[in-house]
């Protein structure tokens, strides 16, 4: 195995394998799906082009959120946005209390999956419709089953309870299997 | 404030349903509550890991391009084309570039510097990553869960769980350790010593070496052997009976605790050393053999294609199946064929040509099979026994499915395909089966070893090791034979001449039904790999029969000659794990299926065997 020629191909490869936990570290501070993808592509090419500035024998992970945060907050300011949920201060809070929640993120993912597969159909299929590509509103949702927007909240937030408390158990487990 | 009602706000303001009044009180709740917030971020990485599993629009998603080819290719994109199905095309060599321990320690492995080694101290190793159940063995035998950043002290054993997982080590001199399944690994009890020194109890493990001093390098032990180490990469494996040295870099020092023989071990080569039987026989030279007659070259990857593999008869396709229905590509260029998309695919796990190539069959864990025309809009639904299955698989002719049901006592379903793709119940036979594996149709029926005729064969796995192995059509009974333990993964040749299986208690044992003293109630089967270390997760025979696969846990694809049980071919993909694979009648091409339904189609030149 060859290691990274130079810093900026080091910090795409960890950039790239950090990706999930990272698109979900943004979406936390910024949950609004497209500009946070446009905030995760900003911090990609600010990684590579402050590659030197990376500490190797350090971690990657809080490096890339703090400059993700500042991504996060430039965000706001250059679109004179109001953020929608959290204000300066508290993302600065929210962004510390990220730490450490994504630990395991591969052991949990693999759990979820496996939890994903027990879902009922129909709880499968209005997930797979909230998280597709092209990502249908509750409401929409709604429209499309001819059910209550009320309904396709509960139906939601039940199967993301399940898919909690399952992964918890998998992961408590120790199996994910 | 309750839980729930903090969950019930968080999730709708992800779905952006909260009214201005909610957001309110939402923000103010994880200002001031930390529990709050922490319960944000569960939901909110819940949010992306749904999203991620979920995710199958393939090129756009930057993190597939994790799963990439194992030999970098400088002008490599680093976003993927949208269009459909991404492929990700290479020439680079496989064996000596790739490893599974850059997967594993994905992190770890870039922090890797020689002029600045982490302080030493009582600390001699990092934990860097772990998957699966990973405890801490201490010095007075005590045990506690391990999780990743840990510092690992003198007298500290690494214990990975029988079932399943991996841990990653980063050294205090920066070398890495990986962590088999099932493996011990203790660090030096000595204070006095400053090498390095670690101790594989059982199992295996993955070591990637930092340079050592000359005088004082590093020293890795075994029940069996004694490695000296100067900066290398290699894998060792060792249990009850004898311990195994694969050298992939550099060299080591092999030395035969038995009789203190030792053998250079060098790059591409490896040895190993059995237990001291007490035997008066003078002891077998140790020496340093080979390691890999064949050579692999990456020729494509194909992201997110699919979690099962097949190539078609005449060696030109190999098609993928996902959760949206099998794709196929060309295998030479990689080119996407087509896809047969489905209202609602069923997951296959099994899939397979038919002798024509001009169809693709599946059939699912819950029982679906799906026949779809390759040339045709969309795949066929087929409803086989969906209720009590606990396995089931399509023969590599697309011509017979086998179900273990495990109602009714335990009974086996044999179906039929027609050549539409109409399917038929053929037989059931009651037999309680833990694991199922079935050969092609033969067009005439020839005689079986066991003096019967025949034109195929079903072999299924007992609790108890015992191996059935049946005649495709009438399902009659041919043979017994017998393990000593649960066989899975479990594999037939298509002429049935050769029965492989993985069992806990033997490892991978090759069977020649027509060996003297096979036919009957037991055969004494040729040990390919042993039980403890790497495991083995999917097997296969060439359609010819003459190579057995072996797709391993520990990412690595490993062939041997049916007949002799001498080993082909190591090969690295480059995935922490080889889950399904599949080759071509010819054996030039070789389907990998690894991490993320990443698929990798090789090149492979294989020695000339002997018949």
């Amino acid at each position: 195995m060859k290691s990274p020629s130079n810093p900026e191909q080091l910090v795409q490869k960890l950039f790239l394998q950090n990706a999930a936990p990272l698109r979900g570290f943004i979406f936390g501070l910024l949950p609004d799906r497209a500009a946070a993808e446009d905030v995760f592509q900003e911090v990609f090419v600010t990684v590579t082009r402050r590659a030197a500035d990376f500490d190797s024998s350090r971690e990657f992970l809080p490096w890339v959120r703090g400059i993700s945060r500042h991504k996060v907050l430039e965000h706001f300011r250059v679109a004179g946005l109001r953020p929608q949920l959290f204000d300066e201060g508290l993302v600065e809070v929210m962004a510390s209390a990220a730490e450490g929640t994504q630990d395991l993120w591969e052991a949990r993912r693999v759990a979820l999956a496996n939890c994903i597969e027990q879902l009922a159909p129909r709880a499968r299929q209005i997930l797979e419709l909230r998280y597709a590509e092209q990502p249908l509103s509750p409401a929409s949702i709604a429209e499309r089953l001819a059910w209550t927007v009320n309904a396709v909240n509960v139906a939601l937030s039940r199967a993301r309870k399940f898919l909690q408390d399952c992964t918890r158990l998998n992961l408590r487990l120790g199996g994910a299997t | 404030m309750n839980d729930d009602r903090t969950f019930d706000l968080i999730q709708r303001f992800l779905d952006g349903g909260l009214s201005d009044s909610e957001t309110t009180e939402l923000r103010e709740l994880l200002a001031s509550s930390p529990s709050a917030r922490t319960q944000y971020w569960e939901c909110v990485n819940q949010h992306a890991l749904i999203e991620d599993v979920l995710r199958e629009s393939r090129g756009s998603d930057l993190a597939a391009v994790e799963c990439e080819p194992v030999a970098g290719n400088e002008s490599t994109p680093m976003i993927e084309p949208a269009a459909p199905p991404p492929t990700y095309s290479t020439t680079g060599r496989a064996i000596g570039v790739t490893s599974v321990i850059a997967i594993l320690l994905a992190f770890g492995f870039f922090y890797f510097n020689p002029t600045r080694p982490l302080p030493a101290g009582k600390n001699v190793a990092t934990l860097q990553s772990i998957s699966g159940k990973v405890q801490i063995r201490n010095s007075t035998g005590g045990f506690s869960q391990a999780a990743s950043g840990l510092q690992i002290t003198r007298g500290d054993a690494v214990v990975v769980d029988p079932e399943e997982g991996a841990a990653g080590l980063v050294l205090t001199d920066g070398s890495h350790v990986t962590v088999d399944t099932d493996s011990v690994v203790l660090f030096s009890r000595a204070e006095t010593e400053n090498a390095p020194r670690l101790h594989l109890e059982r199992g295996g493990i993955q070591m990637d070496v930092s340079p050592q001093p000359h005088e004082n390098p590093m020293v890795v032990t075994t029940d069996h052997a004694r490695l000296t180490v100067r900066g290398t990469r290699f894998r060792l494996y060792s249990d009850l009976t004898s311990s195994r040295v694969e050298t992939n870099d550099g060299k080591v020092d092999f030395e035969r605790q038995a009789d203190g023989q030792s053998v250079e071990v060098a790059e591409g080569q490896f040895a190993v050393a059995v237990a001291n039987d007490e035997s008066t026989e003078p002891r077998p030279t140790l020496v340093a053999r080979q390691l890999s007659q064949a050579t692999c070259d990456l020729r494509h990857t194909l992201l997110r294609a699919g979690k099962i593999v097949c190539i078609s008869h005449g060696g030109g396709l190999v098609a993928a199946s996902n959760n949206r229905g099998p794709q196929v590509w060309d295998i030479a260029t990689g080119a996407w064929q087509g896809s047969h998309p489905l209202a609602k695919p069923p997951l296959m796990n099994q899939l397979a040509f038919t002798g024509d190539d001009q169809a693709i069959v599946g059939l699912s864990p819950g029982g679906t099979g799906l026949w779809v025309r390759r040339q045709g809009s969309e795949g066929k639904p087929i409803k086989l026994t969906t209720e009590h299955i606990r396995a089931g698989v399509v023969a590599p002719d697309g011509r017979t499915f086998v179900q273990i049901v495990n109602s009714d006592g335990g009974k086996v379903a044999i179906w039929t395909v027609g050549e539409s793709g109409e399917v038929s119940l053929r037989k059931t036979v009651p037999i309680k089966a833990w694991s199922v594996a079935v050969g092609s149709t033969a067009k005439s029926p020839r005689v079986d070893p066991t003096g019967k005729p025949t034109s195929g064969y079903v072999a299924l796995g007992r609790w108890d090791g015992q191996i059935d192995i049946l005649d495709i059509v009438s399902g009659e009974s041919l043979q017994q034979l017998k393990v000593r333990s649960t066989a899975w993964p479990l594999a037939i040749s298509d002429d049935g001449h050769f029965v492989a299986a993985f069992t806990n208690t033997q490892g991978l044992i090759l069977l020649d039904r027509r060996a003297p003293g096979t036919a009957g109630a037991s055969a004494s089967g040729r040990l390919l790999w042993p039980a403890n270390g790497a495991r083995v997760a999917f097997l296969r025979f060439s359609p010819d029969g003459r190579r057995l696969l072996a797709g391993m846990e520990d990412g690595l694809v490993r062939a041997w000659n049916s007949r002799t049980g001498e080993e082909l071919m190591v090969l690295e993909t480059g995935d922490p794990r080889v889950s399904a694979l599949d080759i071509s009648a010819d054996g030039s091409s070789l389907v990998t299926v690894g991490r993320d339904e990443c698929v990798k189609i090789w090149q492979c030149l294989w020695p000339s065997m002997s018949e």
